[in-house]
């Protein structure tokens, strides 16, 4: 009895301490020290609720602040070394709910050429993955180890609050139809993905979303053009195309590693997103 | 079928309502819940693969027919046919598992072999388990022709159907879920007399929760989430050179606490399991990284592997009866062949002579301090050995991790590559999830060293309220769902 007693007393209160420190960092944690937890953790807490705008991506998308930063409406699913096709598949099966507006990063859409199926993809589709969604305490982001990963991560990138700045990185274009056809040959795989990925945007669009490829900072290397087969999908499916990357001024630019955007850098490409597609 | 899978959790509750079940307590109680148990095993194992079944029942009824003559001969006295039937029967175990694990290793050996020869024998699959439940089939002819297993295989040297009831017995002993893929490996002479009708009052509760609780932490919580790390270790060798050692350290430290999570957690679930099903297996892990010398390492590593290498190959090969320069030849060996036993291919042999090396090492080093230069022990030469034998413990996984010597080579290009970046996954992980490791190590050295404090802190609502945090630990923060990696040998 002695044991049962202490024993829930114990589980209750563990429990009810996650759920406060849940609250506290505004509904999910940043990131976990797994990949593959941070990806899930993004997926399970942007199909919460009824976000207005969702971000796909990588590991790129994933250093924006979302709705648990002060962005109202805005979910966050990038999925760390995956790509935005992962979640656009799971929206397509209806494994994932959608919103009226989709934001899809160009930057690493190339990683869905690979024939294998990623982890994180399977994932989504499994029994845990869909008790996460319900229950928040089961939900990749509210892992306890992902509350002390992210008090360290905020200390090394810097925090998200303390740079809302409303300021952005100044960039003057907006996203544009691709009306003409690239000239350029495609692969058998690119190909592939262009007609999945098209058919999978026609059935949202029916479904009254409006989507939008976004290549994010950090720009292309010599200023070389974005690789053909996007701008291909992005003619194909009539959805609008924005290099924001290559367009951005690159002092604006700070990042951590070479390829993530540190706090500030973040802050700022959501403000402009923001500012053109609110 | 994992143990940390759903379909498992189904299986088990159906088995134990099955197993219990009121007409258990009837005349027929044994051979219901011997069927009960051996069914489920049977759909345990052939639930991923369900032609690995016929494999186990080659073994089973080998065994069966190997375990009746040998006992004929034993009651007639003919020990000359004793002899023979064990020699058939052990050459049978040792047949099947060359056959399934050593072939293509072996072919892979001789270079006149031609390429497609070679070809076909590595697309023989390696039925999971089969170390583990050949071991157990050496076990029960060699403990039977030795007359530790008596009465209890009487059955088998009838006819009809009394001669099946043996067969389902010796089936039950090598097919029994708990220890079938991954052990403990149980002698049939102490598995044998615990065959009987069970009653679920006589459950002890307490073993069970304390054992399921804390092997399955050990599991999911330490092990699955340390893998996610570790595994980058055996990617891309190019990777290893370019990293900075306080990467990799971490990582290979990570390794170290990750396979004892692993396979200590395993063997807790299978006593545990057992002990639902009122069998007593023994302990596989005794806080095998508080030990101060390899020599006492084995005594707490995969104790049930040891005392078998012991048994019944280093003390038929003579032990330490024929003087010291057989006992390193033989202590040698042990090690080379127990090595090997953990997988066909030579990293798992250098890893198995390295700490026969050592061995013989200590056991040298020993004979000369007790005669020459004998001291007492002090908390600091205690600390020292210590530290020696876990990190040479710890270095030696390297050998049995990385997929090559290339591997090696680079993880240790990129230990002395004088970098002095890092990120942050790998110290993370191993602080927050190597941990629970230390601690539990922590509480073995409490018990054996403050016996009164430890049991004073078992009766405290400690126990309950850690039981709960693991739990809690488990449900919120578990690793990406992985085999055991004993799963593989």
């Amino acid at each position: 009895m002695r044991y049962l007693l202490t024993f829930s007393i114990t589980l209750g209160s563990a429990f009810g301490l996650q759920l406060l420190a849940l609250k506290s960092v505004g509904g999910r944690t940043a990131k976990s020290e797994s990949n593959f937890f941070s990806s899930l953790g993004r997926i399970q807490a942007g199909a919460q609720g009824t976000p207005e705008v969702m971000v796909l991506g990588s590991s790129i998308t994933g250093r924006l602040p979302d709705r648990s930063r002060g962005y109202t409406g805005w979910a966050n699913m990038g999925c760390d070394g995956g790509s935005a096709v992962d979640v656009l598949r799971a929206m397509d099966e209806s494994s994932l709910p959608t919103a009226p507006h989709l934001v899809i990063e160009a930057n690493t859409l190339q990683m869905a050429l690979n024939a294998k199926t990623p982890e994180i993809g399977t994932s989504i589709r499994r029994p845990w993955f869909r008790v996460g969604l319900h229950l928040p305490c089961l939900a990749a982001y509210a892992r306890p180890a992902a509350f002390f990963y992210s008090k360290l991560l905020a200390k090394r990138i810097g925090d998200f609050d303390s740079h809302r700045l409303h300021e952005d990185l100044g960039v003057s274009s907006k996203p544009e139809l691709v009306t003409t056809p690239p000239a350029s040959q495609f692969s058998a795989a690119q190909e592939s993905l262009i007609n999945e990925v098209t058919a999978i945007l026609h059935g949202l669009q029916q479904k009254g979303t409006v989507a939008t490829i976004v290549w994010l900072p950090p720009a292309r290397g010599n200023g070389s053009e974005p690789p053909a087969w996007i701008l291909e999908l992005a003619r194909r499916s009539g959805v609008r195309y924005w290099d924001l990357g290559q367009q951005a001024n690159s002092d604006e630019i700070i990042l951590t590693d070479g390829v993530h955007m540190a706090a500030p850098s973040a802050a700022k490409t959501m403000e402009s997103l923001r500012k053109v597609l609110e | 079928m994992l143990f940390n899978s759903w379909q498992f959790l189904i299986l088990l509750a159906a088995t134990f309502a099955l197993y219990y079940a009121p007409w258990s307590r009837g005349r027929h109680g044994k051979a219901w819940q011997v069927s009960t148990a051996l069914t489920a095993s049977v759909v345990f194992y052939g639930w991923e693969d369900y032609r690995l079944i016929a494999l186990l029942a080659v073994s089973c009824v080998g065994n069966s027919i190997a375990t009746g003559r040998i006992i004929m001969h034993k009651v007639s006295g003919d020990e000359a046919m004793v002899r023979h039937w064990t020699r058939i029967a052990v050459i049978m175990n040792l047949g099947l598992l060359g056959v399934f694990k050593y072939l293509p290793f072996l072919a892979g050996q001789l270079p006149f072999l031609p390429g497609e020869w070679l070809k076909t024998l590595k697309q023989i699959p390696l039925p999971i388990g089969i170390s583990f439940y050949t071991f157990h089939g050496i076990s029960m002819i060699v403990d039977v022709a030795r007359g530790e297993v008596t009465h209890e295989g009487d059955a088998l040297v009838s006819r009809g159907g009394r001669f099946a009831k043996g067969v389902r017995d010796i089936g039950f002993y090598l097919l029994f879920f708990p220890q079938l893929v991954a052990g403990p490996i149980v002698k049939a002479k102490q598995f044998w007399p615990q065959i009987a009708a069970k009653r679920i009052d006589n459950i002890p509760w307490r073993q069970v929760i304390r054992a399921l609780i804390t092997g399955y932490f050990l599991k999911i919580f330490v092990a699955d989430n340390l893998s996610e790390q570790t595994s980058s270790l055996t990617l891309n060798a190019n990777n290893l050179i370019t990293s900075s050692p306080l990467d990799l350290i971490p990582l290979l430290y990570g390794y170290s606490l990750q396979i004892f999570a692993d396979f200590a957690g395993y063997s807790l679930i299978a006593i545990g399991l057992a002990a639902m099903f009122g069998y007593r297996f023994p302990i596989n892990f005794n806080f095998p990284y508080l030990s101060t010398s390899i020599t006492e390492f084995w005594r707490r590593w995969h104790m049930s592997l040891s005392a078998w290498l012991r048994d019944y190959l280093y003390i038929p090969l003579g032990g330490n009866r024929k003087g010291p320069g057989r006992t390193y030849v033989n202590l040698f060996l042990v090690m080379f062949l127990g090595g090997l036993w953990h997988g066909a291919e030579w990293k798992f042999a250098i890893w198995g002579c390295l700490h026969g090396l050592f061995l013989a090492l200590e056991r040298l080093s020993s004979r000369r301090s007790s005669t020459i230069n004998h001291q007492p022990s002090t908390i600091f030469r205690s600390f020292v050995a210590w530290f020696f034998c876990f990190h040479a413990v710890t270095l030696l996984w390297l050998t049995f991790l990385m997929p090559d010597t290339h591997h090696i080579v680079a993880f240790f290009r990129g230990i002395f590559s004088g970098k002095t970046g890092f990120s942050g996954p790998p110290i993370f992980s191993l602080l927050f999830y190597g941990t629970a490791v230390v601690l539990y190590h922590a509480w073995g050295w409490l018990k054996e060293h403050r016996e009164h404090f430890a049991n004073h802190l078992l009766r405290s609502p400690l126990e309950p309220a850690l039981h709960a945090l693991m739990i809690f630990l488990i449900l919120t923060n578990p690793g990406a769902p992985r085999g055991f990696i004993y799963f593989q040998f």
